[in-house]
């Protein structure tokens, strides 16, 4: 097998799994974005010209979803709980094992920000953004694999 | 430079302080017929200090501590010695009220915790 890339490219097998139901692949993919949305609270006090208390005390990891089959979106109400799962192909190797590719998975996660952008003369486009969340406050909901 | 009450260097980082003045004692007279007011100077009350910042600590435990050593100076009906975030002394001043503002942070990764908290010093005179 070829030495990885270590580039990525278009990403695939895009499927947010209901609480209750079954998997619902998203299609049309045309850009994924993956932030971990860290809040950092930062403070100074008297006579002080920098900040004397840096902390990251939060996260707020977020995946957003821009499909250009935003009827595929119906489904997926701001407020629907599951397992979001998607695919990033290494620009070489693909999916294969060992070849660089890499998995996001957010689980458990709600969805927040659908909607829809319909353009004149163009494809309509639309917008799912899925935000991770810890029951027990402590563990990360987003995990990163290495395919 | 930080901030200690009693020796005890419970206003962690961040430290912001305010004087706020009480006013003096007066009993305000007046008398049917009499233009004006007679005004009687009752006395200083003495004044207070708001002081707000970030309690910074390794872990849980060494914040739980350090909120104990605060409730115990808040219980003490004496006074303390209070020295500032620029290193100015006062006697005679008790730790009137000390509430977090925020609830309890802890640092991604880390045990480090943290708390917002506003507390207010009265000095007497």
């Amino acid at each position: 097998m070829p030495t990885p890339s270590g580039r990525w490219i278009n990403c695939t097998n895009c499927v947010f799994t209901p609480a209750v139901g079954n998997p619902y692949p998203i299609t049309g993919v045309v850009s994924m974005q993956v932030t971990q949305n860290g809040r950092t609270i930062k403070a100074s006090g008297d006579a002080e010209v920098f900040n004397s208390t840096v902390a990251t005390v939060m996260n707020d990891p977020t995946i957003m979803l821009q499909s250009n089959r935003p009827g595929l979106f119906d489904a997926l109400p701001d407020g629907s709980r599951g397992v979001f799962t998607c695919d990033v192909p290494d620009a070489v190797n693909g999916l294969s094992t060992g070849g660089g590719g890499r998995r996001y998975q957010l689980s458990p996660c709600h969805v927040e920000g659908v909607g829809s952008n319909h353009q004149h003369q163009n494809f309509s486009a639309g917008q799912i953004g899925f935000v991770g969340y810890a029951p027990d406050g402590v563990t990360n909901p987003l995990t990163i694999t290495n395919l | 430079m930080s901030a200690h009450l009693g020796g005890i260097e419970i206003f962690g980082r961040s430290v912001r302080s305010r004087r706020i003045d009480v006013p003096r004692i007066k009993q305000v007279n007046h008398y049917f017929g009499v233009n004006g007011n007679e005004v009687l100077d009752g006395g200083s009350q003495g004044f207070k200090t708001e002081v707000s910042g970030i309690l910074d600590c390794q872990d849980q435990t060494t914040l739980s501590a350090l909120l104990t050593s605060i409730e115990t100076l808040k219980a003490y009906p004496g006074h303390h010695a209070f020295v500032d975030s620029s290193g100015r002394q006062y006697d005679r001043v008790r730790l009137e009220t000390f509430e977090p503002t925020s609830e309890v942070m802890a640092e991604v990764g880390s045990t480090r915790r943290l708390l917002r908290y506003m507390c207010v010093l009265h000095h007497d005179v």
